[in-house]
């Protein structure tokens, strides 16, 4: 058997490249996918959210403000990412501020959680609370694989190719901003 | 190489490739940890053989237990685990490897005229994921309470009633390991959605130059749809899965209601709703059943024009039907819930819906048997396999009827007739899919012909035997007789009883087939016949490079100039013409 | 390698899967392939598998004749020339198979089966309501008792020898309710509408006689509705898997004259009478 497939692996320390034209092009298949992937996954638990709010049991807590800050934040860091996109000579700056709102918004969501524990406001209070806890740590993932990818971006920030990395934070300001309207009004 | 770039624009055709420079590299980088598609592929074929003599060896146990009550030295509590592992082995770790993973890979990349997948090192990633998933599955046998026993599907409260802090224990198996079980399943859901970004970049943007969608072989065309379908319906049943977890471990209720007792204990649970978990995981678990089955459809298309010397009939309309299928697929998950307490209305809107599946599944039927229409048939052991598929397609299909009709699945839901109807299809469909694809394509990946001798000795074992094992199910259905029992004693139930042992012998028989072909396949990669590049004379890409197929798969890209299925050309009929042949 | 050998295949296949269709069909004349039935409902239930059957069967039989002759046919030594279809032709293997399966199947559930289905999940106003409990591995009924009505069950007080309900002996409705551990009792010829619901995890309440099934769920209380046409002892077998124990989940619904239904409910005293 070795023998038979000797030849598929006579090449491995220099791999099969691409053209950088066809990367690009499946990085943008990969990214539209995994947001799309995002948002059924977001859909499935507001989905859940909805059902599970029909029992006798639901009683809402009201969030912490500090969720709006954190919105404003992310909102924010939306903004300097757009303009990061644009490219320039200050979009390295740009993105280099993205991150660090990146951080702060993640940091803030903490804090949040600490707030709601201080007042005795745990995962297994209440459903809504459970749901709060639950789907602010799914977010969170969401964050910090962007912020990965926004750091790797740093390198080669300045050359316009962080359309995809911005759309994918798009997606995920905008999976919070949808996540913070579902748990507060409905 | 300068010229060759020069001479190979256009969309993929860049693709350098460094086999001037080839330095040979070791073999743990060659065999064990490849990034080479095909060396993947391989790999996922026999991690899937090694899976199916665990999940195969469940099945019979237990069906000796069915047959002869008591000869099979087993416990109630083991019955109920076994049957879970058995089905969660066979869907994710056997089929879910062997067709999606295995030829998937190996068959993708070559199809579409690509040097390798878009992302080789995920692609790697994907398989070694695998590996601890398959041996935290099996290992869950050996924690305390033994291995997951709520079935495969997993419906909490049984599933979510871990016994951990406050949260009551619903049953042995409920315990670790089931938490084991949602482990596994959680790693082969990030290995399953990763190879499934990989083949949707791979077959949009890594297409040879002139491979236009309408070009792509049907195979292609099934791993497609199948791909998509499996990276929007996986993300409910990741949700599903979190929500399970938090309520076995951190105590919450999401799915646990309130008023629990078990065993007289009470729970401290309240308001969950049990029935939301059971839509999210059909939400999943019907589009993951096209998911498996396609591409088998697919791969009979490409084996049945290679050995009809005919192209597919209704190449068109089968693309049509697949997509079709897909979004039809999407929206009719309640089917699986007629009986579950679900609003009534809701059953007939999911009866209806569902029932319209059944019309692109024809528009494929057809399509596959009019393929056969003024063809020259080749009865290879491929052949014959896709030939089965067509078969038991038809079978299966019209098991759905009876199903999809909520009426109807009052007195089936939850027989046999489902294990046999959900047999067919997810069982012998793929498999037979797969096995026509493995001989198919077996010349392609070693160089060498699997032995037709004992390829004939698999099908007919494997075809007689799976065909009546389960039909017969389907009769045991009619009468009522009730699936994941240990033993019947019900009065009614005693005509469909005395099938049990004819079930066990046709399951020891379709079994048994499988000797041949695990022992053809290791004695052919070395002692087999030696294959010469298109030893089938096929017309689709994969043919067109050298056997052994080179790292890089093709010296220089091809270009692709015309349809797939280039077969009855000429003027007798009897020529063919490559994909890539010069116009 | 169009040769003997491939006749030899195209023959063995053909007629092993006519064989198989013989088999398939004949086995409905041999075997008795169903229980007997014994609900009004029952019978419609059947009255839509049977239409089924022969839609099926006709797609069964047609698709395996007509496998069978392409590899007689073509599989054989002769050298079809194969032509491409007209695009005409072509539509009509498209849309003939579309038309016929929507008519076909659709047909089937809106003018058989939907109407049983309603009658399964209507309630009418002089049904006997019965209340079915399940929990691991027991199924409870219950009847309202002289007062008509059922008292509330409290997890609470659940005590699985004493008070397998969990009723409470303070609340009036409980007092006189009639609790029948592992049997339900129906008068045959009237409407039965069960309330159906679970202590523990998922059951169902599944009487295949009577076609009947629909499953317990914890928090939520299911129905279904059966209108029994024979006297008999009809078996419960749980169709939802519950626990190792599921297999043994079993009970039994006694169907009985009217009179004797009347004579068996006076005969039972209160819970906590
Ligand atoms: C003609 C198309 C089909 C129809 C109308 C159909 C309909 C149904 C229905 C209504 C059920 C639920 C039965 C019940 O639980 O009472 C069912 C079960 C099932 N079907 Fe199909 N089906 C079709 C094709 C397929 C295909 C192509 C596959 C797989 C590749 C498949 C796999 C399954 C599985 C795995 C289950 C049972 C899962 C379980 O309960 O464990 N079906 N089918
Ligand atoms: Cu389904
Ligand atoms: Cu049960």
């Amino acid at each position: 058997m070795l023998m038979r497939i000797e030849a598929w692996g006579r090449e491995e320390r220099e791999p099969v490249e691409l053209p950088e034209s066809v990367r690009a092009e499946t990085w943008q298949t990969l990214t539209y996918l995994m947001i799309a992937g995002g948002i059924m996954l977001f859909t499935t638990f507001s989905a859940s959210y909805l059902v599970r709010r029909q029992s006798a049991d639901w009683a809402p807590a009201r969030l912490p403000d500090l969720v709006w800050v954190n919105l404003a934040v992310v909102g924010a860091a939306s903004v300097t990412m757009e303009l990061a996109r644009r490219g320039g000579a200050s979009a390295r700056r740009w993105l280099g501020s993205t991150i660090a709102l990146g951080v702060l918004f993640v940091a803030g969501q903490a804090i949040a959680w600490r707030q709601l524990a201080a007042q005795g406001v745990f995962l297994t209070s209440s459903p809504h609370a459970s749901f709060f806890y639950m789907l602010t740590a799914v977010h969170a993932a969401h964050v910090a694989a962007g912020l990965a990818v926004l750091l790797a971006a740093l390198r080669r920030a300045g050359n316009g190719q962080l359309g995809l990395c911005a759309a994918w934070w798009h997606f995920v300001g905008a999976a919070w901003a949808w996540v913070v309207m579902l748990l507060t009004f409905f | 190489m300068a010229i060759a770039q020069a001479v190979e624009t256009g969309k993929a055709g860049h693709q350098a490739h460094g086999r001037d420079h080839g330095h040979p590299a070791g073999f743990i980088r060659k065999y064990i940890f490849s990034t080479d598609h095909k060396v993947i592929g391989v790999q996922y074929l026999l991690m899937a053989m090694l899976m199916s003599v665990v999940g195969l060896g469940l099945s019979l146990w237990f069906r000796v237990q069915l047959a002869w009550p008591g000869k099979a030295a087993m416990t109630p509590e083991q019955y109920v685990a076994i049957v879970t592992m058995h089905g969660t082995i066979m869907i994710f770790f056997v089929v879910s490897l062997a067709l999606s993973s295995g030829l998937g890979n190996f068959s993708i990349p070559l199809q579409v005229g690509a040097r390798d997948m878009a992302y080789p090192f995920l692609n790697m990633l994907s398989f070694w994921i695998i590996v601890p998933a398959s041996a935290i599955m099996i290992l869950s046998f050996f924690v305390e309470g033994g291995a997951a026993a709520g079935g495969w599907t997993a419906y909490p409260p049984l599933s979510a009633l871990s016994g951990f802090g406050k949260v009551p224990r619903g049953s042995p198996g409920s315990g670790m390991g089931q938490t084991l079980w949602l482990l596994a399943m959680a790693l082969f859901i990030v290995s399953f959605t990763m190879g499934g970004l990989n083949y949707v970049a791979t077959i949009l943007n890594l297409r040879a130059r002139g491979m236009s969608l309408m070009r792509m072989p049907l195979t292609v065309w099934t791993y497609f749809v199948a791909a998509l379908l499996g990276l929007l319906s996986f993300p409910a049943l990741t949700a599903a899965a979190i929500m399970l977890l938090l309520d076995r471990h951190l105590g919450t209720s999401f799915f646990l209601p309130s008023g629990l007792v078990v065993s007289g204990q009470q729970a401290a649970n309240v308001g969950g709703t049990p029935l939301l978990f059971q839509h999210l995981f059909w939400f999943l678990g019907h589009p993951e059943v096209y998911v498996l089955v396609l591409p088998a459809i697919g791969i009979a298309f490409d084996v049945i024009a290679a050995f009809s010397r005919r192209p597919p009939h209704g190449y068109k309309t089968s693309v049509w039907a697949l997509l079709i299928i897909a979004f039809l697929g999407m929206i009719v998950w309640g089917h699986h819930m007629f009986t579950s307490g679900m609003n009534p209305f809701l059953g007939k809107y999911f009866s209806i819906a569902t029932l319209l599946i059944t019309a692109p599944f024809a528009v494929l039927g057809v399509n596959l048997l009019a393929s056969l229409w003024r063809a020259r048939i080749r009865f290879t052991t491929s052949m014959l396999f896709a030939l089965g598929l067509i078969s038991a397609v038809g079978t299966g299909g019209i098991g759905g009827l009876f199903l999809a009709t909520a009426t109807a699945d009052l007195h089936f839901h939850d027989t046999y007739f489902v294990v046999g109807h959900f047999h067919l299809m997810i069982g012998v469909v793929t498999m037979t899919g797969t096995f026509a694809g493995i001989y198919y394509w077996f010349p392609k990946m070693f160089g060498r012909h699997m032995n037709e001798t004992l390829g004939k000795l698999h099908f007919w074992g494997t075809f007689i035997g799976a065909f009546a094992l389960f039909v017969i199910q389907h009769f045991q259905g009619f009468g009522g007789m009730t699936r994941r029992y240990f033993e019947y004693s019900a009065d009614y139930v005693q005509p469909a009883l005395a099938l049990n042992p004819a079930v066990t012998w046709f399951a020891f028989l379709a079994v048994g087939a499988q000797i041949p072909f695990f022992f053809n396949f290791f004695w052919s990669m070395f002692k087999g016949k030696k294959a010469e590049a298109n030893p089938w004379e096929a017309t689709t890409l994969e043919w067109t490079t050298a056997t052994p197929v080179p790292h890089g798969n093709w010296e220089r890209l091809p270009v692709v100039s015309g349809k797939p299925y280039g077969y009855a050309e000429g003027a007798n009929g009897d020529a063919h013409r490559m994909q890539n042949a010069e116009a | 390698m169009r040769s003997q050998r491939g006749a030899v295949s195209a023959w063995l296949l053909s007629s092993l899967l006519i064989l198989a269709t013989i088999l398939t069909v004949g086995a409905f004349f041999v075997l008795k392939w169903r229980p007997e039935v014994a609900s009004e409902h029952g019978r419609g239930v059947d009255r839509m598998i049977t239409y089924i059957i022969f839609a099926a069967g006709f797609i069964f039989v047609v698709g395996h004749l007509v496998l069978s002759t392409f590899l007689v046919k073509f599989g054989g030594k002769g050298t079809a020339a194969y032509k491409p279809m007209t695009h005409k032709t072509e539509m009509l293997f498209t849309i003939g198979p579309v038309v016929f399966m929507v008519a076909v199947s659709e047909l089937g559930v809106l003018a058989i089966g939907g109407p049983v289905w309603n009658q399964v999940y209507t309630h009418k106003p002089d049904d006997l309501v019965v209340d079915i409990t399940a929990k691991q591995y027991e199924w409870i009924s219950r009847y309202p008792g002289k007062d008509g009505k059922f008292g509330r069950k409290r997890p609470d007080l659940f005590d699985d020898q004493e008070n397998p309900l969990g009723l409470d002996r303070k609340d009036p409705d409980a007092k006189d309710d009639i609790v029948v551990r592992g049997a339900v009792y129906l008068p045959v010829g009237k409407g039965a509408w069960f309330n159906i619901q679970s202590w523990d995890v998922l059951h169902s309440f599944n009487v295949p006689v009577l076609r009947a099934k629909q499953d317990a769920v914890p928090g939520l209380t299911t129905h279904t509705r059966i209108v029994p046409t024979a006297v008999g002892r009809y078996e419960i077998s749980c169709a939802e898997i519950c626990g190792p124990g599921h297999y043994r989940m079993r009970g039994f619904v006694n169907v009985k004259s009217e009179a004797d239904f009347a004579k068996w409910l006076k005969s039972q005293v209160g819970w906590f009478e």
